[in-house]
């Protein structure tokens, strides 16, 4: 059974098709890509899998089950996970603060807990504060650890979303363009890093402008152009897809594949 | 940080003590009448920054007040029942209200919020004057009795007949609403409440019922604004449609502004420095709204952080001071 | 009672109802083209009809010199404003509504220092009723509602005949488009705002003919301001036009037939709306 199932996804808003029965299926353990121009409709598939957008028609299923239409926070509980392609962060909160809010599923918060604080509700706020500063380590932001969110350099931000994801502890995780704005050298450590959480069985959907993190990281990619699919394979499949260099590649791209 | 923990129990020890011996010291009974409804105003003003912690601005605080106060005399004057089952009443019917217009109002963009409760005030205006029967028109009620006399076997029966019986009852409950706020907000909720005034989307993908929590802040808080309503008609003895209205909801707002934001005490320092201040220019009294109304304005786009943030910045020049002074002595 | 006093209401409700329309539609111009929610809106009203007032009464002008006069003064209060106070906010959401509510304040306590807490009336200016259709309308309401059937034809002519009125649409729809096309945002922004308080003035200066007025009536006209653009649709002209007018009978018909309780149509109408689509008759299809 794929992990994650798009069937005939479609997409009006107004009189604007921005996706197109869109179909598709990402196996558990897999990294995949989605790729296309500028308005292909990759975001908008994302927020209609994560439950911002309900679909026109079609159907999102995920572990086998029917999630279209879903809300936002029950689909994150059902262990499916995102980043922004927005810098969204809880900018007066610190960086450890950030990643517990991320925990806040396994955290048992209640009313009347919250009013009065016993050694229970104490003790699995501490097992929370290792494991988010497990997440900081993992993601090379331990010095950094008090720091404000908004006083952080750029590609710490993102580093730093997507920790916020992975404290949900999903089974999927969409990232939509994370290495927005970080140079070489942080792409490179974001690619690692990548690998690394889909080696500990985390499968990651991924949207990418950077053909490099593409080629690098995903075992397959789907092309995405006016909200149809266009393409699917292998990353060298679709480097010498002649449909997929004239909608987007371009010949100076296919070089680079 | 354990140090500043004891620090702020100490000084909230201090600041209750004074409190409970200023009637020792105050004899005049206006002035006891004035500062229980400055206690009043502190729980409304806490009340409402508990909303604000959740990014929703709210124009109808005090409707909720009126809320309460109404239904706390309505059903003493009018069927003579006992204070403590119409308080109990009227808390409740504040809840009420505040889930239904919350549900409603809070599944969508903030500004509808904001509109919707600048128009429930009207509303609860109108409302409250339709009936003579339990609310007394549009006059409103007068002569309202005093809570009800507590008799616990074995002690003295407590009686609230003066101002300052009224004044130790307003500053019990005043207390107990406090602790709920600060309690409520210091916990892992607090962190909840921020994380969606500072980023709703994010906070709803990592799983955070956002909907829930504003109403959970919302309900709260107008609960303890409706109570705010009853201890406040215990005082005044007078309640009307008129009386808790826009410019009170305005006020609240103002005492958070100028108190600041960051923690329950802003509201607090807020409201007991404005009715301090409101106190002292009795003379141009006329003037009033105007000088509060430019505190708001320039309170937002100066002193953000308010009366609060001033006293946080003495503080740590006096922290830095005091090392400094250590680091040359050693 | 019956067919009749249907009749009467639903005149009077259309009357009241261009009213509406007109102070709403100020509120729409400044809402969407700087995204403020100029609460201190009914306060331009509420001066607006004390303009008039005191200018008939003891300028001795006549009554239309002074409704221009009492628009211009209003207008240029906006235009101050706008420079001083929310100029330095824009786009911090939180930060302009702030601002607008702490100016309806001290523009609402001024007024009530300086006008006192009692209504006053403006002498008749004009008399007679005309019956028509079994229907009387008296000279005043039906002057009132033509001088606010011009203004809001005269606000359509302007926002979609002039080259102003365009930019203003312009600004409203994309500012950022609008300033690389060589908009002055800062003049466009201060026309605006004083266009919407000039509106607002104009329909207190209006009121005053029928009603008596206060230093309070901001409020109300605030709130019944609101109803109509979230019944019509938030940022949407046409809204405004098909929302004032069915606030305008519904309000009418519900104080004929019911009374006093029709008072809270405007909140149970937001309400309705926030249930039933929460972006108005002909605002966008919900998500």
């Amino acid at each position: 059974m794929p992990l994650l199932e798009l069937q005939k996804l479609t997409k009006y808003f107004g009189g604007l098709r921005a996706v197109n029965e869109l179909d598709l299926s990402i196996e558990k353990g897999q990294i995949v890509g989605l790729i296309g121009p500028n308005g292909a409709g990759k975001t908008t598939a994302f927020n209609i899998i994560t439950g911002k957008f309900r679909p026109t028609s079609g159907k999102v299923i995920f572990k086998g089950k029917d999630i279209t239409g879903l809300n936002l926070h029950t689909i994150a509980g059902l262990g499916l996970a995102r980043s922004f392609q927005q810098t969204f962060l809880f900018s007066e909160m610190t960086v450890l603060d950030n990643i517990l809010v991320g925990f806040h599923l396994k955290s048992k918060i209640g009313f009347w807990n919250a009013l009065v604080s016993t050694s229970s509700t104490r003790h699995l706020q501490g097992q929370l504060v290792e494991k988010a500063t497990e997440i900081i380590q993992f993601l090379g932001l331990e010095h950094v650890k008090y720091e404000l969110a908004r006083n952080l350099p750029h590609g710490y931000q993102r580093l730093l979303g997507i920790g916020i994801a992975l404290a949900t502890e999903p089974e999927l995780l969409l990232m939509d363009e994370p290495s927005t704005g970080m140079n070489p050298e942080e792409t490179e450590h974001l690619l690692g890093k990548i690998k690394e959480i889909n080696k500990k069985g985390l499968t990651i959907f991924l949207v990418a402008h950077n053909v490099r993190l593409i080629m690098n990281v995903c075992e397959r990619v789907i092309v995405l152009n006016f909200g149809s699919k266009i393409a699917e394979g292998t990353p060298e499949e679709i480097c010498t897809n002649s449909e997929v260099i004239n909608a987007y590649l371009g010949s100076g791209y296919a070089s680079r594949c | 940080m354990k140090q500043e923990q004891l620090y702020k129990i100490a000084l909230s020890i201090v600041v209750l003590l004074v409190f409970i011996l200023i009637p020792v010291f105050i004899r005049n009974m206006y002035q006891i009448g004035v500062i229980t409804i400055i206690m009043v105003n502190v729980l409304l003003a806490a009340s409402l920054w508990l909303i604000l912690t959740t990014g929703q601005v709210t124009l109808g605080h005090a409707s909720f007040a009126t809320i309460g106060g109404f239904m706390s005399a309505g059903m003493m004057t009018a069927y003579g029942m006992n204070s403590w089952l119409s308080l109990l009443i009227a808390v409740v019917t504040a809840g009420l209200v505040a889930l239904v217009l919350g549900y409603i109002t809070l599944r969508i963009k903030g500004i509808y919020f904001v509109i919707a409760t600048l128009a429930l005030g009207e509303f609860i205006k109108i409302v409250f004057g339709m009936w003579e029967h339990p609310f007394g028109g549009l006059a409103g009620l007068i002569d309202l009795p005093p809570p009800t006399p507590i008799a616990i076997p074995g002690f003295p029966v407590i009686q609230f007949t003066t101002n300052t019986d009224l004044y130790y009852l307003t500053l019990v409950f005043v207390v107990i609403g406090i602790i709920i706020l600060y309690r409520l907000y210091a916990g892992p909720i607090g962190r909840v409440f921020r994380s969606i005034r500072q980023a709703d989307e994010l906070a709803e993908s990592v799983g955070i019922n956002i909907m829930r929590y504003k109403i959970l802040a919302f309900v709260v808080a107008c609960m303890l604004a409706g109570l705010a309503g009853v201890l406040y008609t215990y005082s005044t003895k007078y309640i009307s449609p008129r009386v808790l209205g826009l410019p009170q909801s305005v006020y609240y707002l103002i005492c958070v502004a100028v108190g600041g934001e960051a923690s329950v005490v802003g509201p607090i320092l807020g409201a007991i420095g404005l009715g301090v201040f409101a106190e002292v220019i009795r003379p141009v009294k006329e003037f009033e709204p105007i000088i509060f109304g430019f505190l708001l304005i320039a309170a937002r786009l100066f002193f953000k952080s308010g009366l609060l943030g001033i006293l946080q910045k003495i503080w740590q020049l006096c922290v830095q001071l005091k090392n400094r002074v250590i680091s040359e002595h050693t | 009672m019956g067919l009749e006093a249907a009749l009467q209401s639903i005149i009077y409700g259309l009357q009241i109802g261009v009213l509406y329309i007109l102070v709403a539609l100020g509120l729409t111009v400044i809402f969407s083209m700087m995204n403020i929610m100029n609460f201190a809106h009914g306060e331009f009203y509420m001066l607006g009809a004390f303009s008039v007032l005191y200018i008939t009464s003891f300028l001795g002008l006549n009554y239309f010199a002074a409704l221009i006069i009492s628009i211009l003064i209003v207008a240029c209060l906006g235009v101050i404003l706008e420079w001083l106070f929310f100029r330095r906010a824009v786009g911090d959401i939180v930060g302009t509504t702030i601002i607008a509510i702490g100016l309806m304040w001290i523009l609402q306590s001024s007024a009530q220092l300086i006008f006192g807490t009692e209504p006053r009336g403006m002498e008749e200016v004009f008399h007679g009723t005309f019956t028509f259709l079994n229907v009387n309308i008296s000279a005043s309401r039906l002057v009132a509602m033509l001088i606010c059937i011009v203004l809001v034809v005269g606000v359509y002519f302007f926002l979609y005949k002039t080259r102003t009125g365009k930019a203003i649409q312009a600004v409203a729809q994309d500012r950022e488009a609008a300033a690389l096309q060589g908009v002055d945002i800062n003049r466009i922004n201060a026309l605006g705002f004083a266009l919407g308080c000039a509106l607002a003035g104009a329909a207190g200066g209006v009121i005053a003919l029928i009603f008596s007025i206060d230093a309070t009536m901001g409020t109300e006209a605030l709130v019944k301001s609101l109803s109509v653009i979230i019944l019509g649709g938030l940022g949407s002209f046409p809204g405004v036009i098909v929302g004032g007018f069915i606030l305008g009978i519904a309000e009418s018909c519900g104080f004929t037939f019911i009374g006093y309780p029709a008072a809270t149509f405007p909140f149970v109408i937001i309400l309705l709306v926030l249930v039933i689509k929460r972006t108005g008759l002909m605002g966008e299809p919900q998500q």
